[in-house]
C-alpha cells in the first residue's frame, strides 16, 4: 500500500512539476484500483518497491533483501504510522487555530507555543 | 578477426559504453547502441547538407540524392538483392509489413499463413485484413521446444494461401526459422513469402537470392542504425504490381485534378519527406557492420548466450523460453521466474546492478496467452557485449532470485 503515501507526497510535489504529476497520476490509478480490489496495473507499486529496495541493496544486501521480502508489511507499517501522524498533526492544527495552543490541556508541551509569542496578554504590568 | 580482434577498441566506438563504470546493455533486440560513425553521419547531414532528396536540384539536394542512392545500394548489397531498386526505405519493420498487407490485392477466401510466435507487427495487419476483406488467417503451431514445425506447415499450406508471412529470427526466443525450406514449399504452392527479418539482418549474413523470398522487412535501429529507420526488400516485378500504402508527394510522376501517375518502385513507396539523416545513418551502420563481420557477430552472440544460459538454467524456479541448446537461440535469453514478477527482476537488474534488459510480453502477447505464461525477462546480447558482462549478469540474477 505504499502508493497511498506516494500519492500524498507526489500530489504535493506535482503542484510544482510535471514530472511528479505523471507519477502522481500513476499513484492515483494504483490507489484507485487497490481500493476497488483490483491489482495495480501501471507497475507503479513494483517501481516503488524496487527503487526503495535497490537503494538498500546497494548499501547492504542483507537489509535490501529484508526490505524487498517484507515490503508489503513494511508498507503497511508505514501507512499506519503516516495515518496516525497525519491525524495528530491535523488535530493539533485545529486546536492551535481554535484555542491558541496545539495542546490546550498542557500548553507547555506544545512546541508551537514555545516557538511563537503567546497570544495571551503579558501580565508584567500591575493591575490597576 | 580483423577489427573485431580487440573488443575494447570496438567498445570505444560506442559513446555510452565508455566511462568509468559503463552500463551493461542487454536490450539489443529492442534497439542496439549506435557507434560514433552513425551519430557523426546524422550530424553531418544536419550541419553540412540539410536538404531534400529527389526534389531540389541545388548542390545540397544533389548531395542528399547521392547519399540516399549510396545507402540504398549498400543495403541492397548487404542482402545480395539484384538491384538497389528493390529496396524501399520505411520507418521500421512494422511499416514494411504494412506496405505488403495494404499493397497486395487480397480476395475474400484467400489465406495468410503465419507462425504462432509472430510479433504483433506480423499479426495485427492480417487480423485487420481478415475483418475487412474476409481473408483467412492460419497459424502454424511450433514444436514442443518452440522450433518451427515444417510438417505442420506442409499440412496448412494450400492453393488458397496467397501469402506466407513468417519471422526469420524470433524476438521471443532467438530461434531462426528454416526460411529457405519455407520459401521453397510456399513457391511450390504458388504462395508469396514475406519474411520479418528484424532480428536477423544485423546478426547473420542474408542472401535474398539464395533464400528466394519475395519480400523482406527489417529495421535499422536493430542493427546499429538510427531509431525510426527501416527497409523493405521487394522483388522488382512484384513491387511494380503493389499499390503504395502511404499516398502523397514524392511518389507521383504527374497528376491532374482527376488522375495521377505513380513513379516506379521503390520511389512510389516513399511518400512525403523522408528521414534523410536517419537513412544516411542507416547506411553508415551497414558499413560498420560489414567491417565487424557477420561471422564475428554470430560467434560472439553464441559465446555470450552459452555463458548466460549455462549460468541461469539450473537456478531454482527459472525457466528459459525455447530450446535448451543456446546455439539455437542466437543472442536472446528469455526467461521467467515462477514466483517472482518479471518486471521486478528487470527493475532490480537496472537499479541495483546497472544492467538493462526488458521485461513483459515483448509484443508477442498471443504466444504468452496461449501458453498461460504471464511475462518474462529478455536479455539480448550483441557483439559489443563481453564475457565479463555475461558473467556479471548471471551473478546478478543469482542474487536477485534469492530475494524471492
Amino acid at each position: 500500500m505504499p502508493c497511498l503515501v506516494a500519492l500524498v507526497v507526489l500530489g504535493i510535489l506535482s503542484i510544482f512539476s510535471l514530472k511528479y504529476r505523471i507519477l502522481a497520476k500513476e499513484a492515483f490509478d494504483c490507489v484507485f484500483r487497490r481500493i476497488t480490489l483490483r491489482p495495480c496495473q501501471t507497475g507503479f507499486n513494483q517501481k516503488l518497491k524496487t527503487a526503495i529496495s535497490s537503494w538498500f541493496l546497494r548499501k547492504s544486501e542483507r537489509i535490501g533483501g529484508f526490505v524487498f521480502k517484507h515490503f508489503e508489511i513494511l508498507s503497511w507499517v508505514f501507512v499506519i504510522v503516516f495515518s496516525v501522524t497525519t491525524f495528530y498533526v491535523g488535530r493539533s492544527v485545529y486546536f492551535y487555530a481554535k484555542y491558541g495552543s496545539c495542546n490546550p490541556q498542557e500548553p507547555q508541551n506544545c512546541i508551537i507555543n514555545q516557538l511563537t509569542p503567546s497570544k495571551a496578554p503579558e501580565c508584567d504590568e500591575p493591575v490597576k | 578477426m580483423g577489427y573485431f580482434s580487440d573488443i575494447n577498441n570496438v567498445r570505444k566506438d560506442f559513446p555510452i559504453l565508455t566511462g568509468e563504470k559503463p552500463l551493461v546493455y542487454f536490450d539489443n533486440a529492442c534497439v542496439t547502441l549506435k557507434p560514433e560513425s552513425v551519430i557523426g553521419a546524422i550530424n553531418d547531414y544536419y550541419c553540412k547538407y540539410p536538404a531534400c532528396a529527389g526534389r531540389s536540384n541545388h548542390r545540397l539536394g544533389e548531395m542528399v540524392n547521392q547519399k540516399m542512392a549510396e545507402t540504398r545500394k549498400m543495403i541492397a548489397d548487404l542482402i545480395n538483392a539484384h538491384s538497389a531498386d528493390e529496396i524501399s526505405f520505411t520507418c521500421n519493420t512494422t511499416e514494411s509489413i504494412n506496405v505488403i498487407a495494404k499493397g497486395l490485392e487480397f480476395q475474400k477466401g484467400e489465406a495468410v499463413l503465419i507462425s504462432d510466435k509472430e510479433h504483433n507487427s506480423n499479426l495485427i495487419p492480417w487480423q485487420i485484413l481478415k475483418e475487412e476483406k474476409g481473408v483467412k488467417l492460419r497459424i502454424i503451431p511450433s514444436k514442443e521446444d518452440n522450433t518451427f514445425d515444417l510438417e505442420a506447415f506442409k499440412k496448412l499450406i494450400g492453393p488458397e494461401v496467397k501469402l506466407v508471412s513468417v519471422v526469420f529470427t524470433s524476438n521471443l526466443d532467438g530461434i531462426s526459422n528454416p526460411i529457405k525450406e519455407i520459401t521453397k514449399i510456399s513457391h511450390e504452392n504458388s504462395s508469396l513469402v514475406l519474411i520479418d527479418g528484424a532480428q536477423t539482418i544485423g546478426h547473420q549474413k542474408i542472401d535474398v537470392r539464395d533464400l528466394d523470398c519475395d519480400f523482406l522487412a527489417f529495421s535499422g535501429h536493430k542493427m546499429l542504425g538510427p531509431s525510426g529507420t527501416g527497409a523493405l526488400y521487394m522483388k522488382k516485378k512484384l513491387a511494380e504490381k503493389l499499390r503504395p500504402f502511404i499516398l502523397g508527394g514524392g511518389i507521383v510522376e504527374d497528376s491532374t485534378y482527376e488522375n495521377h501517375k505513380f513513379l516506379e518502385a521503390p520511389l512510389k513507396f516513399e511518400a512525403g519527406l523522408q528521414d534523410y539523416a536517419g537513412i544516411i545513418g542507416f547506411g553508415e551502420a551497414v558499413k560498420y557492420l560489414k567491417n565487424i563481420g557477420f561471422d564475428n557477430i554470430k560467434s560472439q552472440e553464441e559465446k555470450l548466450n552459452r555463458i548466460i544460459s549455462e549460468g541461469i538454467k539450473d537456478l531454482p524456479q527459472i525457466k528459459i523460453i525455447g530450446p535448451e541448446n543456446p546455439e539455437l537461440r542466437g543472442g536472446i535469453i528469455n526467461f521467467y521466474h515462477q514466483k517472482m514478477a518479471s518486471h521486478e527482476i528487470n527493475l532490480l537488474l537496472d537499479k541495483t546492478y546497472n544492467i538493462m534488459t526488458r521485461s513483459g510480453r515483448h509484443c508477442v502477447h498471443s504466444w504468452y496467452n496461449s501458453r498461460n505464461i504471464k511475462d518474462s525477462v529478455r536479455a539480448s546480447v550483441y557483439f559489443y557485449n563481453t564475457e565479463s558482462e555475461a558473467e556479471y549478469f548471471v551473478e546478478s540474477v543469482r542474487k536477485i532470485i534469492k530475494l524471492a
